[in-house]
């Protein structure tokens, strides 16, 4: 799967913080992945309304850590996700049974 | 016995002096972990070992840091299918309400989150749910509705699945995201379709699995099916050992209650059956089970002596699967182990039939000689891919 512009996690994904852990559980699959805590922040932030870049910078913010080297892990840890179908497919969103522009659905002009 | 084996058996004891000693003296990690596999046993390991083993040495716990990586890891796979499971269970119950259908859940879905000491602790690969024959074809319409579909083609009427489920094959549906729903006529499904259950609908208890109710057998039938599992099965995985286990431990078997399951034991003739898989669980795990029970359903020498060795209890003890398929086993347990004559007679005259005749039934005769290695290995294969369906991101 190729990643979205804007990153939006699937609904049906069940996301836990067990003890120390952060475990995401795809039904689908029947799989669990298991998240460190940089990954289980980027994964909080795709909600469908942020670009890579905005991500990276959220997070470049939110560790102090310079932003050169924030895009590397971010690029690493959205593509793990995007290789596990995490992520919302563009044509999955749809406004009344038609294809719609996913900026639209997440209240960007 | 192995030191693996050693070890699996005093870490599932909470012996934790012994572990030590054993893992000082050295175990093989990998054959470690594909025996905790085969026995779907890895995330109850972790769980023991984060919460009943308090006082491991700094050399054993960095020994053992691979391992206990692994089992952590199965630990929360389990934890979290077991979360979505609850979400499972009270959207088929609210289906079945909706339609007054009645409804029970068998083992996993009772045992994991009432008996167990947490849910995580307890794999369940699909929900047992018994339901009456006839509500067969509005069971059916609920579960395609939930957008399950059934595995082989369904039969023909309440009638014919009842048969199939008893002498055929298991009536099996399965659905994207969802748990996969076996369906029961029977809770105690061996033998004779009409067994006379009212009793256990009766006595039947609801259960909150959080977020919604469930109903479930009382004690007696649900120890009685966990018992007759078990022994389906050849005593493998020790999961399935351990499901009584943590049931006896859960509490509410009084006097009174062990009273009547000898009573039910006896009317059903499977008192050898109930014996010998307590014992086993007393002596494995040192389950709670009273002396005078055990008394009261201890068979003769020679009933002691030939189960022992067609159920080959050695290799249970030593933790080994027993190679035989679960047909011939379910076949033999009812032929061997239950009920009267007449009635034997009378299981393989429907056995025969349901096989479509002669030829059917000497083909079957053969699977149960031929019975080979298939079943072990499957277990095998199929808890190491549920182990392998779990990654870390960095």
């Amino acid at each position: 799967m190729n990643l979205p512009k804007h990153p939006l996690i699937r609904e049906d994904l069940v996301y836990r913080k067990i003890d120390d852990d952060f475990v995401v559980y795809d039904p689908v699959g029947d799989y669990t992945a298991q998240f460190n805590f940089t990954a289980a922040y980027v994964l909080d932030l795709c909600d469908g309304t942020r670009a890579k870049d905005e991500i990276c910078r959220d997070v470049a913010k939110a560790f102090s850590a310079p932003l050169p080297t924030v895009e590397g892990d971010v690029q690493r840890i959205l593509g793990n996700l995007a290789s596990m179908n995490f992520f919302v497919e563009e044509t999955e969103v749809t406004a009344g049974g038609k294809n719609v522009d996913r900026d639209e659905v997440a209240g960007r002009s | 016995m192995k030191r693996e084996a050693a070890a699996l058996g005093a870490w599932l004891r909470g012996e934790e002096s012994r572990l030590i000693e054993l893992i000082r003296a050295g175990i093989d990690q990998k054959g470690f972990l594909e025996l905790a596999s085969v026995h779907q046993v890895n995330a109850l390991c972790s769980f023991l070992w984060r919460t009943r083993f308090l006082s491991i040495p700094e050399d054993v716990a960095r020994r053992m840091e691979p391992i206990l990586e692994d089992l952590r890891r199965s630990y929360l796979h389990h934890f979290m299918r077991n979360d979505r499971l609850r979400k499972d269970l009270t959207e088929l119950v609210a289906a079945f309400e909706e339609k007054g259908i009645n409804s029970l859940f068998l083992k996993g879905s009772w045992v994991a989150f009432a008996a167990y000491p947490d849910p995580g602790t307890r794999h369940i690969a699909d929900i047992d749910l018994c339901i009456q024959e006839e509500d067969f074809e509005p069971v059916v319409e609920v579960l395609t509705g939930l957008g399950y579909a059934s595995k082989d083609p369904l039969p023909r009427g309440a009638g014919r699945a009842l048969r199939q489920s008893l002498y055929g094959n298991q009536l099996f549906f399965s659905a994207r995201a969802r748990r996969p729903v076996e369906l029961h006529f029977q809770v105690l499904n061996y033998g004779l379709a009409g067994q006379d259950e009212e009793w256990i609908w009766e006595g039947s208890r609801g259960f909150d699995v959080g977020g919604g109710e469930i109903r479930v057998p009382g004690p007696v039938p649900m120890l009685l099916h966990l018992v007759l599992h078990a022994n389906q099965h050849g005593f493998c995985p020790l999961r399935l050992l351990l499901d009584l286990h943590w049931t006896l431990l859960s509490g509410g078997f009084d006097s009174g209650t062990w009273r009547e399951f000898i009573e039910r034991v006896s009317r059903l003739r499977c008192r050898s059956v109930a014996y010998h898989s307590l014992m086993i669980c007393e002596e494995l795990f040192g389950t709670p089970v009273p002396e005078d029970c055990l008394d009261a359903l201890r068979p003769g020498w020679i009933k002691r002596a030939t189960y022992s060795a067609w159920w080959r209890l050695g290799s249970v003890r030593r933790h080994r699967p027993l190679q035989r398929t679960m047909t011939a086993n379910r076949v033999m347990l009812y032929l061997l182990e239950m009920s009267s004559l007449r009635n034997k007679v009378r299981y393989l005259s429907e056995l025969t039939r349901e096989a479509g005749g002669a030829r059917g039934a000497l083909s079957l005769l053969w699977s149960l000689y031929s019975s080979s290695r298939r079943d072990g290995d499957e277990m095998r294969m199929k808890s190491l891919s549920v182990q392998q369906k779990h990654e870390a991101i960095p």
